[in-house]
């Protein structure tokens, strides 16, 4: 009996040990890169966890002469846009879809789940042709299409895999009633679908977000780049400009922990639902 | 007046609308995924460069001279540890850390949500904070080294050639990590409690139980996931290019990365694009394998 207990103890022991080593490890570097940030001088104050000397003169540094918030406000336009446009294209072809009598129905979820598993950079040269071709290098038009290949398939394909779940009788009385096509998608099922829009909404703003090829590709002009391009020229210039950097990165991380924290639940289903169904 | 009210309905009926409401999402996979797709067959028997609108077809020139380039031979091999080593890594520590959020364990829900963090954060921002964190001579990795005396000097994390592809590998786990977590915890959800119950009673060990329930119960899941890992893992663009940039002297140079510079420091985009394509036959494979199950699964249609 002691021996089996003993047994539990040592099992015990050496899950929480890894399960501790663990959250170290994930949470260390984040707060390494917070403490960076904060830090007046990086290079005398390197093994300190809690800055020596607290300061902001790397967020002022960032904001005022880099200007920052401009090219904040260039990946937000292009994130907000990129998210509208998916979501109302996505419900409106898985709408198609699952309600209305389609031909080549399957044919189409095939290609829609194939779109989705093909990998962004593979695409990425025939499109820089392409886009050039059309003269929309350096332009947000050209950028958000290509991002809209990257969520529209994925989010057709999760809102397909949810609407399949609402039962339609809802949606059928209201049309006996006379209430047209458009009318039910944005009174009745649009509200019935809710977590499936917020999973769609957040998955679209993180990839138009935190997408680095694409920008990288298809924006030269340094006025109209994005967060992602912008914060990379810090690393490539000599100096090495270490602490505008972490906060930087602090800044762009932020919005994304934010919408998480709040919609937790919804994304956690979202991904369960949409790669994978145990 | 009649005409009109018959345009009005046409306008509301379903034989019309069913068409229009798909009609972004068959536009947008056909020209923005498929006509690309497509194209970049074609491109890759031609010498197309960038700023000409010129080309010259030259046949299987491009795919023959990658194959007799030692830099794309080093490139497929270091592909081939970096999409083993990143996927293994994932699926054994994404394993355990499930396991272990699934049992009862004090602060379970604090944890889960800390493990889910690396997740959340853009990988170009991960590969921001991790070069610093490496960095050879002001990282803190190298400065915990040298004080504690555990290596005389600071170690060459991001510039020597071995030790910069085990340095992208874990940088690349950690951030994967989550995505692993997640599906697993969810996949264990299924397990029905009361069958470890009975395999208790029977006398079954923690192994016992882990084999014949946890295994059979996951079994789908992980493989899925793990199959879209690769699919990821071998077009991870980000990861390697803000790391090393491929360097040192293309010892962490994978398809995308060398992708990515022939196009754009080389000019020559017909050569960039048969570099993904030698490895389309895969990737292929494995989009088959992920959607049939996927189908398995999932009945939509």
């Amino acid at each position: 009996m002691t021996s089996i207990k003993i047994k539990r103890y040592i099992f015990l022991f050496f899950m929480y040990l890894i399960i501790l080593f663990w959250m170290f490890v994930v949470l260390f570097p984040l707060f390494w890169a917070l403490s960076t940030s904060f830090k007046a001088n990086i290079y005398n104050d390197l093994m300190s966890f809690i800055p020596k000397e607290f300061t902001l003169e790397n967020y002022k540094e960032l904001i005022i002469e880099q200007q920052f918030f401009k090219h904040y406000g260039n990946s937000l336009f292009v994130a907000l846009v990129t998210v509208i446009l998916s979501v109302f294209f996505s419900l409106m072809g898985s709408y198609s879809i699952t309600r209305m009598k389609f031909k080549g129905r399957k044919t189409l979820g095939t290609s829609i789940l194939f779109c989705y598993l093909i990998p962004a950079p593979v695409l990425a040269i025939p499109l820089y042709i392409i886009l050039s071709q059309l003269n929309l290098i350096n332009s947000y038009t050209g950028l958000i299409l290509t991002f809209l290949a990257g969520t529209v398939p994925f989010c057709s394909w999760l809102f397909i895999g949810y609407l399949s779940t609402v039962p339609r009788e809802i949606e059928e009385a209201a049309l006996v009633d006379g209430c047209n096509r458009w009318g039910i998608i944005f009174r009745i099922v649009f509200p019935l679908i809710k977590p499936a829009i917020v999973t769609v909404v957040i998955y679209s703003f993180v990839l138009a977000w935190s997408n680095f090829l694409y920008p990288l590709i298809f924006i030269t002009d340094q006025e109209k780049q994005l967060l992602p391009i912008t914060l990379m020229t810090f690393v490539l210039t000599d100096n090495y400009a270490w602490g505008p950097l972490m906060a930087g990165a602090l800044l762009v991380a932020l919005p994304v922990v934010i919408l998480f924290a709040f919609l937790q639940k919804y994304v956690i289903q979202g991904i369960t639902l949409g790669g994978v169904k145990g | 007046m009649n005409i009109i009210r018959n345009i009005k309905t046409f306008f509301a009926k379903d034989e019309f609308l069913k068409y229009l409401f798909i009609s972004p999402l068959i536009l947008i996979i056909v020209l923005i995924i498929l006509y690309p797709f497509v194209l970049s067959f074609f491109y890759s028997f031609t010498n197309k460069a960038v700023g000409t609108s010129h080309i010259n077809f030259i046949g299987f020139q491009n795919y023959i001279s990658l194959i007799r380039d030692s830099i794309f031979r080093k490139t497929t091999y270091n592909s081939l540890i970096y999409v083993i080593g990143t996927v293994g890594g994932k699926l054994i520590i994404g394993l355990v850390i499930a396991l272990i959020l699934n049992q009862k364990i004090i602060g379970k829900n604090l944890m889960r949500g800390i493990s889910f963090v690396p997740w959340l954060i853009p990988t170009f921002i991960v590969m921001f904070m991790f070069r610093w964190f490496f960095d050879n001579t002001f990282g803190i990795v190298n400065e915990v080294i040298v004080k504690l005396g555990l290596n005389p000097e600071p170690i060459m994390w991001l510039s020597h050639p071995i030790i910069s592809k085990f340095v992208v590998i874990i940088v690349s786990i950690w951030k994967g990590i989550p995505f692993f977590i997640i599906s697993i915890l969810a996949g264990l959800q299924g397990v029905p409690l009361d069958l470890y119950d009975a395999v208790s009673i029977d006398g079954g060990s923690w192994w016992a139980r882990f084999r014949h329930i946890t295994i059979p119960h996951i079994k789908g899941v992980v493989f899925l996931i793990s199959v879209m890992s690769i699919v990821w893992t071998l077009n991870d663009f980000e990861s390697v290019f803000l790391l090393t940039g491929g360097g040192p002297n293309h010892h962490t140079e994978i398809f995308s990365t060398l992708t990515y510079t022939t196009a754009f420091n080389f000019g020559s985009l017909g050569k960039a694009i048969s570099v993904s394509i030698f490895m389309m036959p895969f990737l292929g494979f494995l989009i088959y394998l992920t959607t049939r199950n996927i189908y398995k699964q999932q009945e939509y249609f």
